[in-house]
């Protein structure tokens, strides 16, 4: 299957990589026109409050000031900022601006002027008068609190969603099979446990940036960096009462997303000075804007039973969910799902099951969209369970796993249950090497000679533990993704589509699935992507989506564009297309041979008659998301006296099907553990007790850095899945699922404590061996 | 006011802002690699040399740079294809926001460090943030960058 | 956003103090790698950086460091990486990274105050007077303690040279970040002095713990009592980086390692 790939399964340079590297301009913000209005908005100081009065009068007096609108001057449609396919799972809970303000950061007016000193002067001297409202800023008594967050009346979801804004619920879900605790009750052995994981920020090092302008031809252009073109349009055209032929998004290169450019954030802003004043605006958000004011990780709070027999046969879990999705229900239900449906299934030989959850608003910073999105929460709890269930069981926690992990060719119930935002799609794994991530990734730690512990001085132990996790590869029957190839004179191809490269390297990936389909080299094909005039329709680059659906859509494109090519030399040297090959760029029949070069060419100039264009197409609905697959083990130090804990070694094994750039593949799993030990140890957002964000910026909000990990290993299982573009699967998002459990259940191996609150701070390490040895 | 500064090699006379940072005065005079990440000194992507020292342009006046020499990747192309070359071959260019301010870095410590052990490389570069590769990608270049370009 | 209506590099300290005494909102400018942040409108900035205050000079009593003279500066001197094992160097070399210890002044961190501040933790320890424009020689001791002195230039950092043993340690969430808690323990011929800062408030001199480690013969036992004296003796508070409970708690750790470190 594999072994005839030319063009993918092959580590060739990241197309965009080194005109990055030497800093060419590429992004939003060296896009930007020079002599365009500066755009800022204010913000609300309080969690929560009705604008009751903005007087910005003074303020439209400064020199350079161009204009000001408050909520009173902009549209007044609900919408939804989420960034999702439609009709969206997430609430309608939204406006430009609002009458009220429901998290410090949330915009109370829009500035634009000619100057950032103009700007922030007219800033100051706006005089907005407001009603103090009481703040919701405690996840658990947020359900039925007397402050309602969402009191406005237009609030509504687009199909149930359990949204129930009089009670602050935006969004709830439970599903079980099988009666869980009569199972339960009956089961020999069992655990249970509370875990709770923290709001993480995204940090993309390039902030949310954006600009607009309106054309020569009346239409409003929107440049802006985005996962999701498509989607901004749309979310925009209904926001401003535009039809979406007036509309233009353009995404630039992108600095990273992570899933926090998802949603819209400044480009309706931009958009309400453009329209206006008819001129050109710009919006770059500073780093505190982008903590306070874009989106952040669900947290979440678990209540997690597990129940097996003797042997240790799990035959039940039970999943109760709480999370928080801050002042506006922005994927509340569908990483609420994932929590469920990226992870249950990995015990598919249980008896019953159930998870319920509960999304809740609270007037803190918006959760979104962020990489792991619910699966990684989940994991946490449902890995650390496991470990202290094979230690309550007496087996290790490598045998626990063999006994009970989803296998190749399983199925598990929830696939069908439980999808996002609805129902889910029945499937079997066709690819699961979870057997060999397991034992391949023990043997990299060598967890034999380190299991559990090892003293190495009178204060220092080390320890070590694993967790396993599974992630989907695009939406089921939602996402699409289609691409366009067009043959250009001298050979060459463009590759157009709508699929959002945010530093991922999906434009190249895809560039190397259409070079393969057709059989050319990738370096013959011109890539050109998120562009709403000229890409096709792509929902974007989230849920693990884009190489797996936007993949599957070039291949499909590039067998079509290699049968037209085919079928078209066929009938110049008047022969059936069966009697035609095409390799290494040279069509050959029998009697006679051209090169791809001299064909094009020659199609586009000497054909008389027969000249024509060729363009072929294609479009990809996933009709399942096949779970790519991982196991993680982490090797941890821990200093008995002070609970300070260095990360040694970080063992992974990825079952991802083909990798089709073996390098950018290993990078996407190496980044995505960064980012999960941050989650797992460092990054925390916190808040005062009157809702102000204290790790607002890069000095207080702590993302690892290059010195705090001293090893990270990564492996690929030979693995191909039937479905895949030449057997891949997704592995932009698994990468971050594992760390927070295999670095608990370490901590837990070498000191024998366990901690259940994220993030896992030498403090709390410390606290919990100190109350141990009382 | 005015500052003197050669730029890339260049003389140049650039009008300026008391208060301006020298990120921003940089960009507005069209030195687009040098990038904006965190508005206060922590994740490098700013990073320029002064004087052959890399310091992050966001915490320094532009005043204070009147009569530096300063560079940014503009001025290093060459040196930036060399250690980009190491960079896309480990696939550690991702969202490549992070890449001039790190090349630039690394030029830095090539000029200060003789023999850097691969903690010295760390510690002198872990001011150079990246929330894509996690880290030990870029590891690998550079340290094959620096031990094939002795 | 600072603001800032004129910006001045005197050539000389007497410059420098005159600029600085001409307008009420007026600054120095050191690194300005803080300053930055500020929200105030500046009228006069005063850089320093031409006023002939970035040297190391060291003599046969002291070492002396020019206010001006950069972390990174200093972390390179021959002179010190030498001075007391280069505990100088270890104090700060974990300061965020090398561009921002490139910019970082000694002046800055010292008249400042900083709670967080490394470098005060230890040059305490040292006995370490500075020098100032007006109010002349002080120990920093004096310094931290005599909230009065304002709108002076900080000159210098005057280190004795006394043959002491000194330790610096500290406690970090990342490799980079700011510190949970700093100590720093000297020992001069059994003279012991013990500092801890990041408590999150400034350094302090652990004064009745210095002295009973000074009058106790120093082994891990009495290492350990000392390490609990001081976290006894002195006050902490809780921040974002810490409760004020753990800081106590590593306080005796982190002193109890630096005294065995100076033995
Ligand atoms: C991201 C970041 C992380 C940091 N982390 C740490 C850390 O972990 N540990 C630590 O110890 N420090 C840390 N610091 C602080 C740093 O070490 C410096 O102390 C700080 O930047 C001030 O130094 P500066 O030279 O930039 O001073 P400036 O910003 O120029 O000045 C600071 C203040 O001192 C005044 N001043 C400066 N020099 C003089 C002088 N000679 N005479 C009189 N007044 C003067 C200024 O007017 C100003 O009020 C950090 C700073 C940043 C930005």
């Amino acid at each position: 299957m594999k072994k005839d790939l030319k063009q993918v399964n092959s580590s060739i340079p990241k197309i965009d990589g080194m005109g990055l590297v030497k800093g060419k301009p590429a992004y939003t913000q060296d896009l930007i026109p020079s002599n365009i209005l500066i755009v800022k908005t204010l913000k609300s100081p309080h969690a929560f409050a009705k604008v009751l009065n903005v007087n910005y009068e003074e303020a439209l007096k400064v020199e350079g000031i161009e204009a000001i609108f408050s909520w009173k001057d902009v549209p007044q449609t609900i919408i939804t900022r989420a960034g999702q396919g439609f009709p969206e799972p997430s609430p309608y809970d939204r406006y430009i601006l609002n009458e009220y303000v429901r998290h410090v950061g949330d915009e109370v007016a829009i500035v634009a002027g000619e100057t950032e000193e103009a700007v922030e002067e007219a800033l100051k001297l706006i005089k907005v008068d407001y009603e103090v409202l009481e703040a919701v800023l405690d996840l658990e008594t947020a359900v039925g609190h007397s402050s309602i967050i969402h009191p406005e009346k237009e609030a509504f979801s687009m199909f149930p969603i359990g949204f129930d804004a009089n009670k602050n619920i935006a969004a709830a879900y439970e599903m079980h099979v099988g009666d869980v605790d009569d199972v339960i009750a009956k089961s020999e052995v069992k655990v249970e446990g509370t875990y709770f994981t923290q709001a993480q920020a995204q940090v993309p090092l390039e902030p949310h940036n954006c600009f607009t302008y309106v054309d020569f031809h009346g239409r409003l252009n929107v440049i802006t960096s985005t996962q999701t073109p498509v989607h901004i349009r749309r979310i925009m055209g209904r926001a401003l009462s535009m039809p979406l032929k007036k509309i233009r998004v353009f995404k630039p290169r992108v600095g990273g997303g992570f899933g926090g450019k998802q949603m819209l954030h400044g480009e309706l802003f931009c958009a309400m000075v453009t329209l206006k004043t008819g001129k050109a605006a710009k919006m770059i958000y500073t780093r505190k804007e982008v903590f306070e004011s874009t989106c952040c990780r669900h947290a979440m709070r678990f209540n997690l039973r597990v129940a097996s027999d003797k042997e240790g046969y799990i035959k039940a879990i039970d999943m109760d969910v709480l999370s928080d999705t801050g002042a506006y229900g922005e994927h509340a239900l569908t990483v609420l799902m994932v929590a469920g449906s990226k992870t249950l299934p990995l015990y598919n030989k249980v008896e019953a099951v159930r998870f319920n959850g509960v999304v809740c608003y609270t007037n803190h910073t918006p959760a979104g969209a962020y990489r792991g999105y619910g699966a990684l929460q989940a994991n946490f709890a449902l890995e650390s369970l496991l470990d202290e269930l094979a230690e309550k069981l007496g087996i290790s926690t490598v045998e626990l796993h063999k006994k009970n992990m989803i296998s190749e060719g399983e199925s598990s119930p929830i696939f069908k249950i439980m999808g996002e935002g609805s129902e889910g799609v029945d499937m079997n794994v066709e690819s699961c090497k979870l057997d060999y991530c397991l034992d391949r990734s023990i043997e990299l730690i060598g967890w034999e000679n380190k299991y559990p512990r090892k003293e190495i001085a009178p204060n220092k132990v080390r320890g070590v533990g694993l967790a396993i996790a599974m992630q989907g590869s695009g939406i089921a029957h939602i996402d699409m993704g289609s691409a366009i190839l067009k043959l250009n004179d001298d050979g060459f191809f463009n590759l157009l589509m709508g699929a959002t490269d945010i530093g991922t390297g999906s434009d190249t990936i895809l560039a190397q699935v259409a070079a393969e389909a057709i059989g050319i080299s990738a370096s013959d094909i011109v890539v050109y992507s998120s562009d709403t005039d000229l890409t096709p329709f792509d929902t974007g680059a989230y849920a693990s989506s884009t190489t797996y659906v936007t993949g599957n859509a070039v291949r499909k494109a590039g067998l079509n564009m290699r049968k037209l090519l085919i079928e078209t030399v066929a009938k110049k040297f008047k022969v059936t297309p069966e009697e035609v090959t095409f390799e290494n760029g040279v069509f050959t029949t029998e009697k006679e041979s051209i090169t791809l070069k001299e064909f094009s060419t020659r199609l586009y100039y000497n054909e008389g008659l027969d000249q024509k264009q060729l363009v072929a197409s294609d479009s990809y609905v996933g009709e399942q998301s096949p779970p790519p697959f991982m196991v993680g083990v982490a090797e941890v130090e821990v200093d008995t006296e002070t609970g300070f804990f260095t990360i040694l070694d970080y063992a992974a094994v990825v079952d991802c099907g083909t990798t089709l750039n073996p390098n950018l593949a290993k990078i996407q799993v190496e980044g995505g553990l960064m980012q999960g030990i941050g989650m797992a140890v460092y990054e925390d957002v916190v808040y005062t007790s009157s809702g102000r964000m204290l790790t607002n910026n890069l000095m207080t909000y702590k993302i690892p850095t290059r010195e705090d990990v001293k090893k990270l290993t990564v492996e690929f299982a030979d693995s191909y899945d039937p479905s895949g573009p030449y057997g891949a699967k997704s592995v932009g998002e698994i990468g971050i699922d594992t760390p927070p459990a295999a670095i608990a259940n370490a901590i837990y191996n070498a000191v024998g404590v366990r901690i259940k609150t994220l993030p896992i701070t030498p403090e709390k390490v410390l606290m919990a061996l100190k109350l141990k040895e009382k | 006011m005015n500052i003197q500064v050669t730029i890339n090699g260049a003389s140049r006379t650039w009008s300026i802002e008391p208060h301006e940072l020298l990120l921003d005065t940089l960009r507005r005079y069209g030195y687009l690699s040098v990038k904006k990440g965190c508005d206060s000194g922590s994740c490098g992507v700013c990073t320029v040399l002064i004087n052959d020292k890399p310091v992050n342009s966001c915490s320094i006046f532009a005043a204070k740079v009147d009569g530096s020499n300063i560079v940014t990747v503009e001025g290093v192309q060459a040196e930036a294809e060399k250690i980009g070359a190491y960079m896309v071959d480990e696939g550690v260019d991702q969202c490549g926001f992070c890449s001039p301010g790190f090349v630039l870095t690394v030029l830095g410590l090539q000029k200060e460090l003789k023999n850097p052990t691969e903690d010295d490389i760390l510690h002198y570069l872990s001011g150079n943030l990246c929330r894509c590769t996690g880290y030990v990608g870029q590891a690998r270049a550079i340290h094959k960058y620096l031990k094939e370009s002795k | 956003m600072i603001l800032i209506n004129e910006y001045r590099t005197p050539s000389n300290l007497q410059e420098a103090f005159e600029l600085l005494q001409s307008s009420e909102n007026s600054a120095v400018v050191g690194g300005g790698a803080f300053l930055r942040f500020s929200s105030k409108k500046i009228d006069v900035a005063v850089d320093l950086s031409k006023a002939g205050l970035s040297f190391i000079n060291e003599t046969e009593e002291s070492v002396e460091i020019g206010a001006m003279t950069t972390y990174r500066e200093m972390e390179t001197s021959e002179t010190l990486k030498t001075l007391f094992e280069g505990v100088l160097v270890k104090t700060i070399r974990n300061i965020v990274g090398i561009q921002m210890r490139n910019l970082f002044t000694i002046g800055g961190t010292v008249y400042a105050r900083y709670g967080f501040s490394n470098l005060i933790t230890t040059l305490l320890v040292l006995d370490a007077e500075i020098e100032l424009y007006k109010a002349g020689r002080v120990t920093i001791k004096e310094y931290l303690d005599n909230r009065s002195i304002k709108n002076d230039i900080l000159v210098k950092v005057i280190i004795p040279k006394n043959g002491q043993k000194v330790s610096f340690n500290m406690m970090q969430k990342t490799a980079t970040d700011f510190p949970i808690l700093t100590t720093a323990v000297s020992n001069n011929n059994g003279k012991i002095v013990i500092a801890v800062g990041a408590r999150p408030a400034v350094a302090q001199i652990a004064l009745n713990a210095s002295q009973f480690a000074s009058s106790n013969q120093l082994t891990e036992d009495v290492a350990k009592q000392v390490g609990e004296l001081v976290a006894n003796e002195l006050s902490f508070s809780a921040d974002l980086r810490s409760s004020a409970e753990y800081r106590k708690m590593i306080c005796s750790v982190l002193v109890k390692r630096g005294l065995l470190e100076v033995l």
